[in-house]
């Protein structure tokens, strides 16, 4: 049902989803199929947007139930309740282990689906650097472009170019969203028994980041504003070996595959020193992701970094017909991006330095959910990357399986509260001063730019809220983002054109308080936890401390307050380790101190 | 890694199809950067010149897809073409326009 109301158009449905990728648009098939109507609105356009089409990827799933449930080549020598404690294990104890269950048991699953509807399959992924098979390879686009095929095939009502910008509440009951027609400029509402959110992560707060542009946060963003508890929001995946220069290549990734399969590969820094000799003189850039992380933005913070803020990347001297080989195993991922892809490559072969970085990647942490990816507001759910707490400290499996199986655990979940719930309630004058607010930039005369502003977000991340960490920065950064708030709500305005029409800037207005909103919990998750653990490193707490700090972090907004507390671990199976350990200890690397930073033993 | 002061022009397709009778070009000088891409060069000029351009862009590496426009005439992906001189930005559906080089999918 549509009507016209004013300058908005109204959507009457069971289930809204948002997001159309992995989570999203894998939850839509779900509630479709299940008898419910389904809405799916995406901030770009379905099987081309998010972060599911740049993914390089596996999928994985334990061994047995590859061979045993998907007819695949699989491994009897593996097992779910292996591929549990093993992500349990190496995700350092933080996992819900509720959320591991629900992936272990839903992988084989939504891999079957994915394979009946077509998905092309390159051959079978091993467990990390393991002789187990532990999954399949295939990726990003091919992923996107199976379920965008079902997508269409469904009834399901597609709402592009859309984003949803704040969720519609009635008591403490979600009933629907409020969004842009970024096109028309027109506004939507929506009216819903359900909401799904599959809005994936909020790299965009830092300037280098691996991901698309549209990971703005705003699914965190208002689920928090609408009383959804966060959890662990300082754990944030950064990975190096992304490309950080030059410009025409930023942000690509599958320079990895280079370095993982050639041992020429090395690191220098502005002085021409092979830095990783400082962090890891045994494994050098062959260390962990983690500890290459640090080591670049260790020699940044100390002024040796590369002109874009990174290290230099070597391949003299490895064998050209190899290089050839590598590359050209890893992107098939569309002709453009293979056309990129030879051209970088090129360059490396013709002995060319580039840059490389520590790129904003993943979000670990997110909405708080359930193993039934039920947030704690009835009505709302939290499916893919926009949620929190299944992988710990460190991501050790595929966020490809994570997605797809969520969006469907979430829409099973949704559909039967939408059944057993009465008629959704909009409350007008709610909507009435969202409107006003997303108005706010696009109608004052004066005000702050929004490319400024989001600038200005972004100087505060790559500084102060990157994976090195240090509870003064952490502090001042906070300080600065809380000033920021009275700012974004009151004082931006776009400066150029105050057309509704796919309008950049008031886009960009859009977001910022999104960007802003996560990027604050982050800071407040990390100067909340006093130690150091997979994701996050904290140089003036560097151990790894079992006995005081095997807890999540859980923030909620209450009466405008921002509350962080630590909240006991959710354990099924696997009970944690006591003990205090060095960082290292922790990811099972022994490795010298990084220098320059006091390391307590 | 400005070539030395070098500057290039870019003529690139305005039109807001609620507000202008038709469509126009606009020119704007900016820095030549070596190995960047066309999309580079509209971020430059959407940041730093003329914030009211409008534009799509997502993956930024040649995977989405939606970043096609004309290039000094040929259907290419922003981010994917490298720029070596003076540009031609024009839509590559002049018929769909949602405003400058943002079109309507088909």
């Amino acid at each position: 049902m549509t009507t016209s109301v004013k300058d908005y158009v109204t959507y009457d449905t069971d289930v809204l989803v948002v997001g159309s990728e992995g989570a999203g648009a894998r939850a839509a098939i779900e509630v479709t199929d299940r008898g419910s109507t389904v809405i799916l609105a995406t901030k770009g356009r379905v099987g081309r947007t998010g972060a599911t089409m740049t993914a390089g990827a596996d999928f994985t799933a334990d061994g047995k139930s590859l061979k045993d449930y998907c007819g695949l080549t699989g491994d009897d020598r593996d097992s779910p309740e292996k591929f549990f404690e093993e992500i349990v294990t190496e995700g350092l104890f933080l996992n819900n282990q509720e959320l591991v269950e629900t992936y272990v048991e839903g992988a084989p699953i939504a891999l079957k689906d994915m394979l009946d509807w077509g998905m092309k399959i390159f051959g079978v992924e091993s467990a990390h650097f393991q002789e187990m098979v532990r999954g399949v390879r295939t990726n990003g686009p091919l992923i996107a472009r199976t379920l965008r095929n079902v997508v269409k095939k469904r009834t399901i009502r597609v709402l592009e170019d859309t984003m949803v910008l704040d969720l519609l509440t009635d008591g403490n009951r979600v009933v629907g969203a409020f969004g842009l027609d970024m096109n028309t400029g027109e506004f939507v509402a929506f009216k819903a028994r359900a909401v799904i959110l599959a809005t994936g992560g909020w790299q965009r707060a830092w300037s280098f980041t691996s991901a698309p542009y549209e990971l703005t946060g705003d699914g965190q963003a208002m689920a928090y504003r609408a009383g959804a508890e966060m959890i662990d929001m300082e754990m944030i995946q950064f990975i190096p070996w992304v490309i950080l220069g030059p410009p025409r290549f930023k942000g690509h990734i599958h320079i990895y595959h280079l370095y993982a399969q050639l041992d020429e590969g090395s690191l220098v820094n502005s002085s021409g020193e092979r830095f990783m000799e400082r962090y890891d003189p045994d494994r050098l850039e062959h260390t962990s992701k983690e500890i290459l992380s640090l080591g670049i933005l260790s020699e940044v913070a100390a002024g040796r970094g590369s002109p874009s803020g990174g290290a230099w990347v070597s391949f003299k001297g490895a064998d050209r017909d190899r290089i050839k080989e590598i590359s050209e195993k890893s992107i098939r991922m569309g002709r453009w991006f293979e056309i990129a892809t030879e051209d970088w490559v090129q360059k490396v072969m013709n002995g060319e330095d580039l840059e490389i970085g520590a790129a904003a990647h993943y979000m670990i942490g997110g909405i708080r959910v359930n193993g039934k990816i039920e947030t704690n507001i009835p009505g709302l759910y939290a499916a893919g990357e926009c949620n929190g707490n299944l992988w710990g400290a460190t991501r050790v499996a595929s966020a490809i399986s994570e997605v797809i199986l969520e969006g469907r655990r979430a829409a099973i979940s949704a559909v039967e509260y939408a059944r057993g719930s009465a008629d959704a309630r909009i409350d007008w004058e709610q909507v009435g001063s969202i409107r006003e607010k997303l108005l706010r930039p696009l109608e004052q005369k004066n005000g702050r730019s929004p490319i400024e502003m989001r600038r200005r977000i972004q100087r505060i991340a790559d500084e102060n809220v990157n994976m090195l960490r240090e509870g003064e920065k952490l502090q001042s950064a906070l300080e600065e983002l809380e000033e920021m708030r009275g700012e974004i709500a009151g004082d931006v305005a776009v400066q150029g054109s105050r057309t509704r029409r796919y309008n950049l800037e008031w886009i960009e207005a859009l977001q910022l308080e999104n960007l802003r909103q996560c990027l604050e919990l982050t800071a407040a998750s990390a100067l909340h936890r006093r130690e150091s653990r997979g994701a996050h490193f904290r140089s003036d707490y560097q151990q790894c401390d079992n006995d005081n700090w095997l807890k999540n972090t859980v923030i909620r907004h209450e009466a405008g307050e921002r509350k962080v507390s630590s909240k006991p671990l959710v354990i099924t199976k696997l009970q944690p380790p006591g003990g205090v350990m060095t960082y290292r200890e922790a990811l099972g690397m022994e490795l010298a101190s990084i220098k320059g930073k006091k390391e307590e033993k | 890694m400005a070539d030395e002061g070098k500057k290039i022009t870019v003529e690139c397709f305005r039109f807001d199809p609620d507000t202008d009778p038709q469509p126009s070009f606009r020119k704007y000088e900016v820095p030549f950067v070596r190995d960047s891409s066309v999309l580079d060069v509209l971020e430059y000029i959407y940041e730093e010149l003329d914030p009211s351009l409008s534009y799509y862009a997502s993956c930024r590496r040649g995977i989405c897809g939606r970043g096609n426009i004309k290039v000094n005439g040929k259907a290419r992906l922003s981010c994917g073409e490298l720029v070596t001189g003076d540009l031609k930005l024009e839509p590559t559906r002049p018929g769909r326009v949602v405003r400058d080089l943002k079109v309507e999918d088909i």
